[in-house]
């Protein structure tokens, strides 16, 4: 099989002129079939890759009671297998060309995507509009008692199985009330896990996935008037659906501080502190990314320079605003240097959380400094830069912007609003992190007696 | 996720700087070459520019790899990798890094088994002060005895908290039994045991570093988004002054290259190590592997894919997708300069560890005797050269594959050798090498439960009698239960 075009792509790499102006944005075209599918595509001819993403507007936060982790036990049953392309032969099928596929489920959404040689586009667009049309119907409980074991061993090995990992899942119930879309980890449990049934698989599969509460993002080395014809051959006949009524959603708030303690096979002490904060995209989103870097954004942070440099307390920090739809939370993580006993290191954590208040405490009455903020906003623009390296995460850039602004060139927005955060703005969203409204939330490495008393 | 990245174990060598083979036009060029120039200095460098985003990224590789610890002070090549950024020339510690992160710049160190790469990415803009404090690094590290103490208990506490994790006990105590009669040392981890790292003092970290950081045994790699004359000119103001006359006396470790090979394992053994309560058992399966250098480690690559290196591949789809007990097994070929080893893996849930087993050795008995089934031998080839114009894409995955011939003292172009075998690959190529599969020369081992292992094992696996060790991969003498 003729893989790529040697020539083309050496050409490709070497080529461009060093002294062009870098594109500000993603070039897009965007069409919306009449089934509802919006459908963006993105040329980029450097390689000879085409990646293919679809995102799903469903995600954990959708997902019916007692049925925690539903939404991301679906996704993989997305690849169990229709009618027409039968268990196995969606990934074996692009594997054979060179296409490598996956798929990840977050709290809002769930994306699919593939990347491959240029000519597998065709079979990508198939695959997905096959399973978007035929899923639901070919679904068996055997099919969804393999997933349920796999996802179940991914629980095992990436949370139970992983030092820390338990505390992630304490999170979410810790910070919101019950009937909130967030209160439950997209992991879920293992008891909703064994009870999901195939009429659940297929009633999820009719609510949300359809034409019309999805987007099609095509980037890479193919000819966009080709690639619209494929696209509307394999997903044009697909049925409109009426729009999906989404339920309103109260900001989720705590009203005092929330305490939690856990125990697991660590050696160094946690300290998790987590507030509520702007969702994504909203006002405040973008200072708190600007205050997550001063706070804690590398060796020449504030947290780091006081906890681990001057006081030697911590081993490290990491400060990060977590965005999503409904809401963001704030979180800063600080692991200690370990005790010699549980008495040692409470003692020792109350002593970072101490710190790390005065910290805060100075960021609210003084803001960050210019340089702050300038070397933060200099960090972004790496990150934005090597986003855009690849295409699968343009891809996903593209639908995300669809998905979170109806605008695919939302990008030129995304970077205004960092050009306008400044000290004063940033000091104006610190007071986010209310010494008395948040999560404490500390793991402590278990010890003998911890352990047999479980 | 769906499922875990395969995550390939990067581990290559440097040993001297040059090209050990000759350089030889290919037919096949899927990787483009880049461009060889050299300073005064003797320092070489490699540049491939690339504009689709205006970021550069400039990787030094050094041949001090973990290989050249000296016993006793295991961990001693990393910690100096880590010592170099806390403070060198001008600026202390905290300085150098406020700098770094206002330039928008990352810089990384890294140490493997046979070398150390510092990595400077940043905006094409503040390309000449990057490199500035790149060359203060990598040329003037201070050392200064109050940021090493910090350096030294925060590794420490990293080494303890290893302990913690199944996945880097089953790695740390099998690359111990497996390496611990070969004449490299390859047996110990990179980050050393907290026995040896509290022995390292930061003399033993100023020689280490006066003994590999010369220019006559440092390569740049170098791509991005800058005009070679003005990339040329900024290595030259900042790395052009690093003399030879600075190659301070030093009694250089041997050559891993010329050190005797390891014998072969002959015999299969059976490791266990504890972690109680764990709701998985660790699986990782040792097999002579082939040699970065070696002529027929492309067909072991493929092999290897076949076996385990995609998710349809055999173990993946057997473990994963068809017993429902794992999230996902694989295997790979390791890509050390001076030995090898063949690796099959996975975490299994605890009460699934003899299935686990069994459908290992079926897997790789299939392989050794079996042949291919139909598509998998394609299969495999597309999935390795996609992944290879993956690479391409970024910066720094780009560099790595350039990286593991550079480690290996080649030249670049040899990567353009080894992708253009990889496609000429047919199925007579993958016999010689899977005949090293061979389940009664497995070197097992497993962490997890000890008493769930122990019930799993009751069984005829076909293993021999298990060795019990601790955390760090020393024996433990315990009794192991009859079998029924």
């Amino acid at each position: 099989m003729p893989f790529l075009a040697t020539v083309a792509f050496v050409a490709a790499l070497s080529a461009t002129s060093a002294s062009s102006a870098f594109a500000q944005e993603i070039p897009f075209t965007r069409t919306r079939l009449d089934n509802g599918l919006t459908v963006i595509l993105h040329e980029d001819h450097r390689l000879p890759l085409v990646s293919v993403n679809l995102w799903y507007y469903v995600g954990a936060k959708d997902e019916p009671p007692k049925r925690s982790g539903f939404a991301h036990l679906f996704e993989h049953l997305m690849f169990m297998g229709t009618e027409k392309v039968p268990t196995g032969e969606f990934d074996t099928r692009m594997e054979r060309r060179g296409g490598s596929n996956n798929a990840t489920t977050s709290s809002d959404r769930t994306n699919y995507f593939e990347t491959g040689p240029s000519d597998l586009l065709d079979l990508f667009l198939f695959l997905e509009a096959d399973r978007m049309a035929g899923l639901g119907k070919a679904m068996t409980l055997e099919k969804l008692d393999v997933q349920r074991g796999v996802v179940r061993n991914e629980r095992r090995q990436n949370y139970e199985n992983r030092p820390y990992g338990g505390a992630q899942l304490v999170i979410p119930k810790a910070m919101y009330p019950d009937g909130h879309p967030y209160r439950e980890p997209t992991i879920g449990s293992h008891e909703d896990l064994e009870s999901a049934s195939v009429e659940d698989v297929v009633s999820f599969f009719d609510q949300f996935y359809f034409a019309g509460n999805a987007s099609l993002v095509i980037a890479g080395d193919f000819d966009s008037n080709e690639a619209l014809k494929l696209v509307d051959k394999h997903f044009g006949k697909l049925p409109k659906r009426p729009a999906l009524v989404r339920p309103k959603v109260e900001p989720a708030k705590l009203e005092d501080t929330v305490q939690r303690e856990v125990f697991d096979a660590v050696r160094l002490p946690l300290l998790t502190l987590v507030w509520h904060s702007p969702a994504f995209y909203k006002a405040g989103d973008a200072e708190m990314d600007i205050l997550a870097d001063v706070l804690g954004g590398g060796k020449s942070s504030r947290l780091y320079r006081k906890l681990v440099y001057e006081k030697e307390l911590a081993q490290s920090v990491d400060v990060y605003q977590y965005s999503r739809l409904l809401g963001g939370e704030f979180r800063i993580e600080v692991y200690a240097r370990p005790g010699a006993s549980n008495d040692e290191n409470r003692a020792k954590l109350a002593e970072i959380e101490k710190l790390v208040d005065e910290e805060i405490a100075k960021l609210q009455a003084e803001g960050p400094t210019k340089r702050e903020v300038d070397r933060a906003r200099n960090k972004m623009e790496t990150g934005f830069w090597t986003n855009l390296e690849s295409l699968a995460r343009k891809a996903d850039l593209l639908n995300g912007y669809q998905f979170y602004f109806d605008d695919p060139g939302a990008v030129a927005k995304d970077r205004e609003r960092f050009e306008k955060v400044d000290a004063a703005s940033v000091k104006r969203y610190s007071t986010v992190l209310d010494a008395k409204k948040r999560l404490v939330l500390s793991v402590l490495p278990k010890e003998k007696s911890e352990e047999e008393a479980k | 996720m769906r499922r875990t990245f395969l995550s390939l174990l990067v581990i290559f060598s440097v040993s001297s700087v040059g090209c050990r083979l000759g350089q030889r036009e290919s037919d096949s060029s899927i990787v483009p070459i880049p461009a060889e120039s050299k300073l005064s200095n003797g320092l070489r460098v490699w540049f491939l520019e690339a504009n689709n985003v205006p970021l550069v990224t400039v990787r030094v590789l050094v041949s001090m790899g973990s290989s050249y610890d000296p016993k006793g002070k295991e961990g001693l090549a990393a910690i100096t990798a880590d010592m170099l950024d806390e403070g060198a020339g001008e600026r202390d510690a905290l300085l150098l890094a406020e700098e770094v992160d206002f330039l928008g710049a990352s810089l990384s160190l890294r140490t493997s088994k046979d070398y150390t790469t510092i990595t400077i990415q940043t905006l094409r803009r503040n390309l000449d002060q990057a490199l500035e404090i790149l060359s203060d690094v990598v040329l003037r590290p201070r050392f200064e005895e109050k940021e090493w103490k910090r350096v030294h208990a925060l590794t420490l506490n990293d080494v303890r908290q290893r302990s913690e994790s199944a996945t880097s006990v089953a790695r740390l105590v099998g690359d111990r039994v497996f390496f611990s009669t070969g004449s490299v040392s390859y047996a110990h981890p990179v980050d050393g045991f907290e026995s040896s790292v509290s022995s390292i003092t930061l003399d033993d970290v100023r020689g280490m570093w006066r003994g590999f950081f010369r220019p006559s045994k440092t390569q740049v790699l170098v791509t991005g988004a800058v005009a070679p004359e003005s990339l040329h000119s900024s290595l030259k103001k900042h790395f052009g002054g690093w003399s030879h006359k600075d190659d301070l006396p030093y009694s250089a470790p041997e050559d891993p290259f010329r050190m005797p090979p390891r014998q072969p394992h002959t015999k299969g053994r059976l490791v266990v190590v504890d972690k109680s309560r764990a709701p998985q058992t660790v699986i990782r399966i040792y097999h002579e592997g082939t040699r970065f250098s070696s002529s027929q480690n492309a067909s072991m690559w493929v092999a290897s894919t076949v076996l385990g290196g995609t998710f349809t591949s055999r173990l993946n789809s057997n473990l994963r997708e068809d017993k429902k007990i794992t999230y996902g097994a694989r295997s790979l070929n390791s890509r050390l300069l001076a030995d090898a080893y063949h690796l099959s893996y996975s975490s299994v849930q605890s009460d699934a560890t003899a299935l686990g087993l069994r459908e290992f050795r079926k897997e790789l008995e299939a392989m050794e005797t079996g042949a291919l089934r139909e598509g998998e031998l394609e299969k495999a080839k597309s999935s390795i050269r996609s992944r290879l114009i993956s690479a391409m894409e970024r910066q720094t995955a780009l560099l790595r594959v350039y990286e593991e011939s550079m480690g290996a003292g080649w030249c670049p172009n040899e990567r353009q050798k080894f992708y253009s075998e990889i496609s000429s690959i047919e199925e007579d190529d993958l016999t010689e090498v899977c005949a090293a599969l061979d389940w009664s020369k497995a070197i097992v081992v497993l962490v997890g439960d000890r008493k769930k292992i122990d019930e799993a094992l009751s069984g005829d696996l076909g293993l021999p009698k298990p060795e019990y060790r601790d955390r760090n991969g020393e024996l433990i003498l315990v009794e192991a239960p009859e079998k029924e």
